[in-house]
């Protein structure tokens, strides 16, 4: 990023990281993290797990110092006061619930300690119960309730506090496939509704990529690419990121091919004039419900493609077929830094 | 696995406790209820003196009184000296862990009469805590019981999670407060069983009181001690024996009572 351009986003930024460093005994696990965050925005550190992103949102929260670095929140530079200062909310993978305290007492924690009155406390409470879809479970002990409704009461204690700035540790990954998707969605909902600004900390890329107004991809302890979601997804600044956010095809140029841009067809047939192809051998057809997944052998480059396509339709092609894979050139990725 | 099997592993401990604990409890309760005569010995005359005798004497009340005073006390004293000790244990590691929880556990590992004798040594008749007094007795019983404070309490500390500590933290709380409102009330279960453990220990207690309390404190095992070997009076020191049990259960409801009720006052203050 241009120095210019990177300060005018620092200027307009409501949560800025400014080159963060922490190193646990001889690793440095965050080496120099800048993250210009805008008021309201919701973004996401995706990144393997070791990528430094749980350690960096830690640093955030308050649970570590960093070495080097500062974390500023609406023009306060933050980073040496201790958590329980810093008016942050937060919600971590295991809920985190205090298991002696029924729903309604683990959100009201955090006002009770802001010696708020017993009507406030009542009010707010209940709106936040409102707010996440839990009435009717005020008494209940976290234990008497299922996961996503635990994450929920999570949800609710962190935002009932009206916090500077929200944190979201891997928050869905102990849900099952289904309710991850509409737990996703709620705290998308929920997080516009309020406006407050998001950090958001995961590896599952979808999720990333579905939830974020913008993903900062990291890897080794640094933000490798930060951008919209589409942008991360079509046009990423390194083959890491390329591959980390999506499958990816490498074939001699090098050329990076998304499965979804390649057309399985049998061998034989005019190949169009447009359009690039390489000849290959069917070795797999996985079907995925909405899609079918081709891994396709290519000899003359000596490498397996995968390709996808659409899951209607009844299977025309079966395996050691000889097929063509197809691409429209325009779609392949161009990476800058290849 | 299926219950009889299930059952089946229980057999050889429940035996174990039948032989040697209930068949031996219920004879002895059998013999309360004898009459005693210091020429026939045990009579088959069945009768309540041994129970009106003891409830009615002054002298054995005080005793009774002053015994449970001395399990109330060590067990506070455990619970005060024990959870920080367990609190500084969980937080550490390894080897260091491994090394302070046998210098904890060591006090076990020498005979009772000799880590009496040892507090005989030191504490003298003429230092802050002179023996044969209660205080020498409660010193005595510290030193034995802290252990069965302190892993309790560990034990519950452990299944604390680390981010609901750091959730509250979040939220606002300051360590101290983090401690009072969360680490505190769940590690009550730990807590009430140490204190369970040790306040039972503590009054039942026989060579560590008879050694540092000599004649001059007696606690009502001494007094059981002298009706049975001295005075061969079986049935009185059963009758003794009963009433210590009866009233050291009902003290430890009423403990573990209060426990809980300052445990949901903790939580709702």
């Amino acid at each position: 990023m241009e120095q210019g351009n990177r300060d005018a986003l620092d200027a307009k930024a409501y949560l800025a990281l400014k080159g963060l460093r922490k190193r646990y005994g001889d690793r440095e696990v965050v080496c120099g993290v800048d993250l210009p965050i805008a008021r309201g925005e919701l973004v996401c550190l995706l990144g393997p797990s070791g990528c430094g992103k749980t350690t960096t949102l830690n640093l955030v929260a308050g649970f570590a110092e960093p070495d080097a670095g500062s974390i500023v929140v609406d023009g306060e530079a933050v980073e040496r006061l201790p958590p329980h200062r810093r008016n942050m909310g937060m919600v971590f993978q295991n809920y985190a619930l205090f298991p002696h305290l029924s729903a309604f007492e683990n959100i009201a924690f955090g006002l009770r300690l802001r010696k708020l009155g017993a009507d406030e406390i009542e009010r707010k409470v209940h709106s936040a119960l409102a707010l996440t879809h839990l009435e009717g479970f005020e008494r209940s002990l976290p234990r008497q309730l299922s996961g996503g409704q635990q994450q929920r009461v999570a949800l609710a204690r962190a935002l009932v506090i009206e916090p500077t700035v929200l944190l979201l540790d891997e928050p869905f990954s102990n849900l099952d496939a289904k309710l991850r998707r509409t737990m996703r969605d709620e705290v998308r909902e929920i997080q516009r509704r309020t406006g407050i600004t998001t950090i958001f900390v995961t590896h599952d890329q979808e999720e990333a990529l579905a939830i974020s107004d913008r993903v900062a991809v990291m890897s080794g302890g640094a933000i490798e690419d930060v951008g919209t979601p589409f942008a991360i997804y079509h046009r990423p600044r390194s083959r890491f990121v390329a591959s980390f956010v999506g499958d990816l095809n490498e074939i001699p140029g090098p050329v990076y091919l998304r499965p979804e841009i390649l057309d399985v067809r049998p061998a034989g047939g005019e190949p169009s004039a447009s359009r690039r192809h390489l000849n290959g051998t069917l070795e797999g057809v996985t079907f995925l419900g909405a899609r079918r997944r081709y891994t396709v052998h290519c000899a003359s480059i000596s490498a397996t493609i995968i390709a996808e396509g659409a899951g209607t339709g009844a299977d025309t092609l079966s395996v050691g077929d000889h097929v063509i894979v197809e691409w429209d050139p325009a779609d392949a990725l161009t990476l800058p830094t290849a | 696995m299926r219950r009889p099997y299930a059952l089946a592993l229980l057999v050889p401990a429940l035996a174990v406790l039948v032989v040697f604990l209930v068949i031996p409890l219920v004879n002895l309760l059998v013999t309360s209820f004898h009459a005693f005569s210091s020429t026939q010995g045990i009579t088959s005359r069945w009768t309540f003196e041994n129970y009106t005798r003891f409830l009615f004497d002054r002298f054995y009340l005080d005793v009774l009184v002053r015994t449970l005073r001395v399990g109330l006390e060590t067990t506070v004293l455990c619970a005060l000296l024990g959870y920080p000790v367990a609190l500084f244990l969980q937080q550490t590691r390894g080897a260091t862990r491994n090394w302070l929880t046998l210098l904890l556990l060591s006090p076990l590992l020498v005979s009772m009469v000799i880590r009496a004798y040892g507090w005989v040594i030191i504490l003298g008749r003429n230092g802050p805590i002179p023996l044969y007094t209660e205080g020498a007795i409660i010193v005595g019983l510290v030193h034995v019981s802290l252990a069965y404070m302190v892993l309790p309490v560990l034990a519950s500390l452990e299944q604390i999670d680390p981010s609901v500590l750091r959730a509250a933290a979040s939220l606002g709380a300051s360590p101290l407060t983090t401690f009072r409102r969360v680490t505190l009330p769940l590690t009550f279960p730990g807590l009430l069983a140490g204190c369970v453990i040790v306040f039972s220990l503590s009054v039942s207690a026989f060579v560590t009181p008879s050694i540092l309390g000599g004649t001059r404190v007696k606690l009502l095992s001494t007094y059981i001690y002298d009706q049975v070997v001295s005075l061969l009076n079986w049935p009185y020191g059963s009758a003794i024996g009963f009433v210590l049990i009866a009233v050291s259960t009902i003290a430890l409801l009423v403990f573990s009572r209060v426990l809980r009720k300052s445990q949901t006052e903790v939580v709702l203050g």
